[in-house]
């Protein structure tokens, strides 16, 4: 008797906790990210109140990770309720699975990968283009170009063709289709002109004025800056500790520009269409000259090359750094600063004779993200037209600026600027917020139209001094050289990822070591035999035609 | 004293300086272990300032519970505490269950092709069956996105049914011949006989899944997409990954957000990790003993 008084109560407290696990999970699973818009669900080709015809879609992305503005609590917020009312007008039900961003990437892989049971539009940025042709090809992501002659009202053609003429390039593949919708971003001056932003050497501001320096008008007066503050004790703390944060491993610090170099190992030269490499350019070897003259001298902080985010914003709030490389017009770094301090952006420093130095530029046009239609989706129509009602004006306004009185205003040009309405804590409580703020990076994508107006209002004089005088500045590098390139076919890609894999290795290797001494420059000839040896002449032949196929786009 | 110096047949009592060169090392060890548990919890209450400055080594600097106030105040976090509570809870029981149930007949000496079951069971002790096959099975039996995929999956250990059944075999035949006179079948034997007397491997097991479960995050990244059922190690996991973002391929504007959650975010990590390891630390002093107990067990094969 005893041992079946044992089995029955073994087997109770079994089923309790089963039981448990089941009660929570299927309680859970109701109430949270799967949230349908509408509480009643209705099948495609249903009718909601007002008779017109409804059609469902799954949709699938990431969370936004902000913690206070939380997609799960869009109905409070006055921007979200414009939005929904434009799908609703469309006649489009929506169904979102929202994944943790941090999480999204592996979600996003398996489900893709395991080809089964997928949303209909689905943000799949985390993939890289490899996977994505690789998917494309065995079709599971659709070819948008027919579903948009057949279905589209015109939106997407006239945002794609004429507000943003580079998206196609950049999004076109190799065979000829288009297998995703992107994000698009603008910036413009006095609403037309292209208004690139730079990336550039910042110096510390507030130093020079207590050293009593002029601004340095050269690369060699910079050095002379940087030595004067560092051995005056510009921060005060008795020690000579003031530095350049610099990392020499790569050309995207803005010092390599001035010597006319590339910003990447093969860097795209927009205005002459020609692809370089700074490995090739006439000043790399007084670039390094340079350099080592900076690490000789102690003024380059060798100890934060290749360190993380977290150790270059230690020297930051130590108040440690006298320049770095960074956006002409952050106001993110002051203050972090201890005690408070002012960087100013340099216009490129000549450094070399015969050598015009150039500036860094971040491009005007942007195109990034991928959001791609899969192979599940019953209602292809219904899935154009939400990107119809994506690339309307409308949505634009809203997902950028929000709403007019509220979360923006023009200014006495015309041109939009925000209103602030206080830290993302307070938004949330007043859900005074842009759309981007509330579903940008989600499953809908960004349409951007950015002005440098607002940015101006934003910053010192003495920035935005630096950014009209850089606006029209040639001649420039790009610090994002893909947005210029074509995407590579199957063996272009197989070629570049291989190449690269060695390549860049050595020539950060290479760069670090010659920047810092530790490799001499006499032995020049034998690196850049070495740089061809691991395929530098290929990838620049390859980058030339997707440069080449880029431009040929129309 | 001098006298018992000299003889020579005195019992060696070990010299002083050797033991304190021990007491040193063994004190360097503890400290170079603990260190960085100390670390985390002067880092969690320091000043946010000094902390995103890298300032503290040995003291606190300043005083601030801020980020503890946060994460208490954070639903997510309860919910993520009570999701493994309910995870780790389950999960032991099963393993325990699985374990016994697979590892006594094993040890049933005239059960047919036992040598060929123990053999067999090796194998998906060091293969798997790779991410996607795992994920396809899990989804196709409607596991994905609820607490089964994470559950289910991890019930039975093959490394836990070997050391019970090594258990087992410890125990002397002519018990069980004993209680099979006695008229017992094989589960009474199993529940009446064998069970009371395997507490010490029962417990073995027990705190290597509460510690196995308490750790895991894995599935839950891969198998479930709702934040809802994520296990606390999960949500830590989030927190500590959010704030690496290459803030390089980033365009002006998603920097200056990138640098505000960064900085937000420094300090939290420190306080999230003392109060997601806390609890599994508090477990191990009363588990000590049996702990040792399963480090011997792999060694005491007849």
């Amino acid at each position: 008797m005893k041992l079946w008084k044992r089995s029955i109560v073994s087997a109770m407290a079994a089923v309790l906790v089963l039981g448990a696990v089941t009660a929570c999970n299927s309680s859970s699973n109701n109430g949270s990210s799967s949230a349908s818009s509408d509480s009643p669900k209705k099948e495609a080709g249903g009718s909601d109140s007002a008779g017109q015809q409804t059609a469902k879609l799954r949709l699938l992305g990431p969370m936004t990770s902000n913690k206070y503005i939380k997609f799960d609590e869009r109905d409070k917020y006055p921007v979200w309720k414009e939005v929904d009312k434009l799908l609703t007008d469309a006649g489009l039900q929506l169904d979102y699975e929202m994944v943790p961003s941090e999480q999204y990437k592996v979600v996003i892989q398996t489900r893709m990968a395991s080809g089964s049971d997928l949303p209909d539009i689905v943000n799949i940025s985390a993939l890289d283009n490899t996977t994505v042709l690789n998917l494309a090809k065995q079709g599971v992501l659709l070819d948008l170009n027919p579903l948009i002659e057949k279905y589209s009202n015109g939106n997407i053609k006239k945002m794609y063709d004429t507000e943003f003429p580079y998206a196609r390039k950049s999004t076109t593949s190799p065979d000829g289709k288009m297998y995703w919708f992107s994000d698009l971003h603008k910036k413009t001056y006095q609403g037309k002109d292209p208004a690139p932003v730079s990336l550039t050497m910042l110096l510390r501001k507030d130093w020079l004025e207590k050293l009593n320096l002029q601004v340095p008008t050269s690369a060699e007066e910079y050095m002379q800056t940087l030595k004067a503050m560092r051995d005056k004790d510009a921060n005060g703390n008795g020690k000579k500790d003031e530095v350049l944060v610099y990392d020499p491993s790569n050309f995207y610090g803005a010092i390599a520009q001035w010597f006319g170099l590339g910003t990447e190992i093969t860097s795209v030269d927009v205005e002459n269409k020609k692809v370089v490499s700074p490995w090739y350019q006439d000043g790399i070897k007084d670039y390094f000259r340079y350099l080592q003259q900076l690490a000789k001298e102690g003024l380059l902080d060798t100890s934060l090359i290749g360190a993380t985010g977290e150790q270059k914003q230690q020297k930051m709030t130590e108040n440690q750094v006298a320049s770095l490389s960074d956006y002409n017009l952050e106001t993110y770094q002051e203050p972090t600063i201890n005690g408070g301090g002012e960087f100013l952006p340099l216009m490129p420093l000549k450094a070399v004779d015969g050598i015009t130095p150039a500036a860094q530029l971040e491009p005007p046009f942007l195109v990034w993200q991928k959001y791609a239609i899969t192979k599940d989706c019953k209602n292809p129509e219904a899935a154009i037209k939400f990107f119809d009602t994506i690339y309307s004006d409308k949505y634009a306004e809203l997902l950028y600026w929000g709403i007019e009185g509220k979360t923006y205003k023009k200014d006495s040009s015309g041109a939009n600027v925000y209103i602030d309405n206080g830290s993302d804590e307070e938004l949330a409580k007043s859900g005074l917020v842009p759309g981007i703020k509330l579903f940008g990076d989600t499953v809908f994508p960004r349409v951007q139209f950015a002005n440098l107006e607002f940015e101006l209002s934003r910053v010192p004089k003495y920035k935005a001094d630096n950014e009209l005088n850089v606006l029209n500045y040639k001649p420039y590098f790009v610090n994002m050289n893909g947005n210029y390139l074509a995407i590579p076919d199957d063996k272009q890609l197989e070629t570049k990822t291989k190449i690269l894999t060695n390549l860049s290795t050595y020539s950060s290797e290479l760069a670090t070591k010659l920047a810092l001494g530790q490799k001499s420059l006499d032995n020049w000839d034998q690196y850049i035999a070495d740089l061809k040896k691991l395929g530098l002449d290929q990838l620049i032949e390859i980058d030339q035609q997707l440069l080449d196929r880029y431009n040929s786009i129309k | 004293m001098a006298t018992v110096r000299r003889n020579p047949n005195r019992i060696k009592q070990g010299s002083v300086a050797v033991d304190i060169i021990l007491y040193a090392i063994a004190l360097v060890i503890c400290l170079i272990t603990l260190y960085p548990f100390y670390f985390v919890i002067i880092m969690s209450i320091s000043s946010p300032s000094e902390v995103a400055a890298m300032n503290v080594f040995w003291f606190p600097k300043g005083f601030f519970l801020g980020s503890y106030e946060l994460i208490v105040r954070d639903t997510k976090m309860w919910w993520a505490y009570s999701n493994t509570l309910i995870y780790v809870g389950a999960g032991t029981l099963l393993n325990c269950l699985t374990a016994v149930l697979g590892a006594y007949p094993l040890t049933v000496r005239n059960l047919k092709g036992r040598k060929w079951v123990v053999t067999f069971l090796l194998i998906p002790m060091y293969f798997g069956g790779g991410l996607i096959p795992s994920y396809l099975l899990i989804n196709k039996l409607g596991m994905y996105n609820t607490m089964f995929a994470v559950i289910i999956p991890g019930m039975v250990s093959i490394w836990n049914i070997i050391l019970v059944r090594t258990f087992f075999t410890t125990i002397p035949e002519g018990l069980k011949e004993s209680a099979f006179i006695d008229g017992a079948s094989h589960l009474q034997l199993l529940f009446r006989v064998i069970l009371p007397i395997s507490k010490p491997i029962l417990a073995v097991i027990a705190i290597y899944s509460i510690v196995g479960i308490w750790n895991s995050w894995f599935d839950a990244l891969v198998y479930l997409p709702n934040e809802k059922l994520h296990p606390l190690q999960m949500y830590l996991y989030r927190v500590v990954v959010q704030q690496s973002v290459d803030l390089k391929m980033l365009s002006l504007e998603d920097t200056k957000n990138a640098v505000a959650n960064m900085l937000s975010n420094i300090q939290l990590k420190y306080a999230i990790i003392v109060f997601t390891t806390l609890p599994v630390i508090f477990t191990y002093p009363f588990f000590q003993k049996y702990f040792i107990k399963g480090a011997l067990l792999g060694s005491l094969k007849e």
